[in-house]
């Protein structure tokens, strides 16, 4: 296990390495002058070749790359992402008023898809009939369309129509509680209901496979009430594979917050990332790219330990 | 007893736990016209308010200009500079000096009183942080305080439009604040503008509200302003018409829907889109070199249809790249290549080419939804064209100096409005070029018009489509929006509508 362990943390630390390395070099590859003419904005088309210089300078911009990845390198290890060459911040401060913004609209949406997930995936597994082909076939519906048209399809339903939910906006958790739950909703709701049917897919295939096993047939005869045996028994033992997909569908669920964060104007990661990306504020973008690929790594190690201590054959492939 | 079934119990809970949401939603206030809630874009609000440290701060976004005034602007409701908190200005003959004579009635929100010396330190101060660049590398300035309500202005080279530009943008901070709290005024600005700042979340939101001490409120309306930032006009469309804010600036593609829920679209200049002719020697398409033949491009394009079909029905048409309020616009020359495929065809013959020829020319994606009609009309003269692609606008600065090109599709959104290719290289407009530097006011004006004439009858830009910006209010409030090329509004142009 020792050994897995180590091999994880090995794969974790060269991915890491290796995305955050290709992100650095993808943004600072162009010409110093590119990079610091895009940065004097709506001057650019008349900045004369001594305010590029300039800026060039004041940017840092001509030092050696490979000076410039290490120090940005070190940096991020010492939790120093730099500051945006655009308004002077510090990245980890612009970074960190968004973060609970797209953990807010992670957890929120983890939460409705398990809820509604499950329920759905029992729901199918133990009627059968219409509701399972509805749930299946809803499910591919959802797979198919773009979170982006789901969201305006619930911005124009909810909050222009029927005025339920504001239709832009965040509010701090701690500012209001309900404030910040009608904030993320419709935004959480987008992304939970492709998910949440895409996990029931898997409760209902996982309990039609677990209710055909001999100990469920063996705690039937003994007389157990069927919801019992669903609840306590059943969907129990169909949670593990259940849990891995969960950790799968988070790293999809970042991806998704870029565009319902756009969509419902909420100051979280996605947002900083396409916003800054727009003006080439390479650091905040470098720092988005940073968490997320923290995030995803870790995730992914969970899994891993998770699936290796569960199936003692993982460990040695 | 009744049995109420469990799957109705579900619902009924579920719909209680939406409902009791919805009913703890903030509710969407009412338009109301003491607070002006407008959408900016996120780099329109600067976050660190010290002149000696931000990277990025000018009052060229009405945000700015709520706190910090200047001490001439450029009002781009009518593209003229005006003084602000100078009464008056005075360009000297030799165009190297300007002595601004300021006002004598204002003090900083800390109390320091504005005059001359203290003009010149906040202007000393902008000019050694990264804001001044252009004063502090381009064009090195000296001043003085030639009164104690007088400043006078010396620069190295004649003062342009580039000058008066980024004196009107370099703001009045005041020089005790930058000198006993830098730190502390990164965050809160001292100024002598209408409004003070509230609160700040960066990159979301900022609230002004009314600086007591201001000399003249009348000018402003709102007794607060919160600047939100969207950067999706999709969702600044759907907060403006949920009543989240009350101003937006609008793609066009959004303003007939905008308008439709009962909201008013604002209109101005704009953004011109031309072909720039940026090969006078006619080395490498020497076809164009013929006046004609660009005149008959000018003439093959279906502005109208441009207008209504590509860019919703919003802009205007006009056969000139300036719009009315620039002193380059020609009177009467907007028809002036009014579209007519006979007289462009009749043109191209004359010129000795009825049977055509082929051109590439550089484009971006900004250009991409105008690719397929500008090719359509050059075939029918007779021309084929070819489109290459480059990444961006910046990309496509030095596309001019390359020497690969004969036309290049462009944007003019500097101020004064003569592309840099054309600089010296049309004999026709060296002349005029040089009064620029040397006239005085009456004589600059003149060469203006006549620049201005002069690109029109050579056809050395041809315009083919004026886009608008599109700011969406509510009907209390309106929008001055500006004359020219997609500049954006002054503050004070954000008005309480009649």
């Amino acid at each position: 296990m020792l050994l897995y362990l180590l091999r994880r943390i090995g794969v974790a630390l060269v991915t890491f390495l290796s995305v955050t390395t290709i992100g650095f070099l993808l943004f600072n590859l162009r010409a110093p002058e590119t990079i610091a003419l895009r940065l004097l904005g709506p001057q650019a088309a008349n900045a004369t070749p001594e305010q590029v210089a300039a800026a060039v300078e004041r940017l840092g911009l001509n030092r050696p790359l490979l000076e410039r990845y290490l120090e940005w390198l070190i940096g991020v290890f010492r939790g120093d992402l730099g500051r945006s060459l655009l308004t002077g911040q510090e990245v980890e401060s612009i970074l960190g008023t968004r973060v609970p913004v797209t953990l807010s609209i992670v957890f929120l949406t983890i939460v409705m898809s398990i809820a509604i997930g499950t329920l759905v995936g029992v729901l199918a597994a133990t009627r059968g009939g219409v509701v399972d082909r509805a749930m299946q076939g809803f499910a591919v519906l959802f797979q198919a369309i773009p979170i982006y048209i789901v969201a305006l399809a619930l911005v124009i339903a909810f909050s222009l129509s029927l005025r339920l939910f504001p239709a832009t906006g965040y509010i701090p958790i701690t500012t209001s509680f309900t404030g910040w739950l009608s904030s993320i909703f419709l935004a959480s709701a987008s992304l939970a209901i492709g998910g949440s049917l895409v996990l029931a897919v898997w409760v209902r295939s996982a309990i039609i496979d677990l209710r055909r096993q001999d100990w469920v047939r063996t705690l039937r005869s003994r007389g157990i009430a069927p919801r019992t045996i669903m609840y306590q028994h059943v969907l129990r033992n169909a949670a593990a594979p259940i849990v891995q997909l969960l950790g799968l569908n988070i790293i999809g669920l970042l991806v998704g917050t870029v565009f319902v964060e756009r969509i419902f104007n909420l100051p979280g990661l996605g947002t900083a990332a396409v916003t800054n990306g727009a003006v080439g504020d390479a650091p905040i973008v470098l720092g988005v790219l940073v968490v997320f690929v923290f995030v995803i790594v870790v995730i992914n190690f969970a899994v891993d330990l998770i699936n290796g201590f569960l199936n003692p054959k993982a460990r040695i492939t | 007893m009744i049995r109420i079934p469990r799957r109705a119990t579900a619902i009924v809970a579920a719909a209680a736990v939406v409902a009791g949401l919805a009913a703890c939603a903030p509710q969407t206030a009412e338009p109301t016209v003491t607070t002006l809630k407008t959408s900016v874009l996120s780099y329109m609000v600067a976050s660190n308010w010290n002149p000696v440290t931000s990277p990025y701060l000018n009052t060229y976004f009405p945000a700015q200009q709520g706190i910090y005034e200047t001490l001439i602007r450029l009002n781009t409701e009518i593209f003229e500079y005006e003084p602000l908190l100078a009464e008056s200005y005075e360009i000297g003959d030799d165009q190297r000096t300007i002595t601004l004579t300021l006002r004598d009635d204002v003090d900083f929100t800390d109390g320091t009183h504005f005059d001359a010396a203290a003009a010149k330190a906040a202007l000393e101060n902008v000019i050694a942080g990264p804001s001044g660049n252009y004063f502090s590398t381009v064009n090195p300035v000296e001043l003085e305080a030639t009164g104690e309500y007088e400043l006078t202005i010396t620069s190295q080279t004649p003062m342009d439009g580039t000058f008066l530009f980024w004196l009107a943008i370099s703001p009045m901070v005041s020089p005790t604040a930058v000198e006993e709290d830098p730190d502390g005024l990164e965050t809160t600005p001292v100024g002598t503008g209408p409004y003070i700042l509230e609160e700040q979340v960066p990159d979301v939101s900022t609230t002004f509200v009314r600086n007591p001490d201001y000399r003249a409120p009348e000018d402003y309306p709102f007794d607060e302003i919160d600047f939100l930032v969207f950067d999706d006009s999709v969702a600044a469309s759907n907060a403006l018409k949920s009543g989240q804010i009350n101003v937006a600036q609008l793609d066009p593609s959004l303003a007939a829907d905008a308008e439709a829920a009962g909201l008013t679209i604002n209109t101005g200049g704009g953004t011109n889109y031309e072909l720039i002719w940026i090969d006078p020697a006619g080395a490498v398409v020497p076809e164009l070199a013929d006046v004609r033949v660009r005149q008959a491009i000018a003439l093959a394009i279906d502005r109208e249809s441009i207008k209504d079909s590509i860019n919703f029905g919003y802009g205007t048409v006009s056969s000139q790249v300036w719009g009315e309020g620039s002193p380059y616009y020609v009177n009467g020359g907007d028809e002036r290549y009014a579209y007519d495929l006979d007289a462009a065809k009749a043109l191209m013959e004359e010129a000795g080419y009825a049977d055509g020829f082929a051109i590439t020319m550089p484009s971006t994606a900004i250009f991409a939804k105008y690719e397929p009609v500008l090719a359509q009309a050059l075939a029918d003269i007779g021309i084929t064209v070819t489109f290459e692609q480059y990444a961006d606008l910046v990309a496509m600065i030095d596309v001019d100096k390359s020497g690969k090109y004969g036309l290049m599709l462009n944007t003019i959104p500097d101020l004064d409005l003569v592309g840099t290719a054309q600089r010296n290289q049309y004999p026709q407009l060296a002349d005029p070029l040089e009064v620029l530097n040397t006239g005085t006011p009456e004589e600059i004006a003149d060469a203006q018009q006549e620049i201005g004439q002069i690109v029109l009858d050579d056809a050395l830009l041809i315009a083919f489509t004026r886009t608008t910006d599109t700011w969406a209010s509510v009907p209390e409030i309106s929008v001055g929006v500006g004359v020219i090329t997609g500049w954006p509004p002054i503050l004070q142009a954000f008005r309480l509508a009649d």
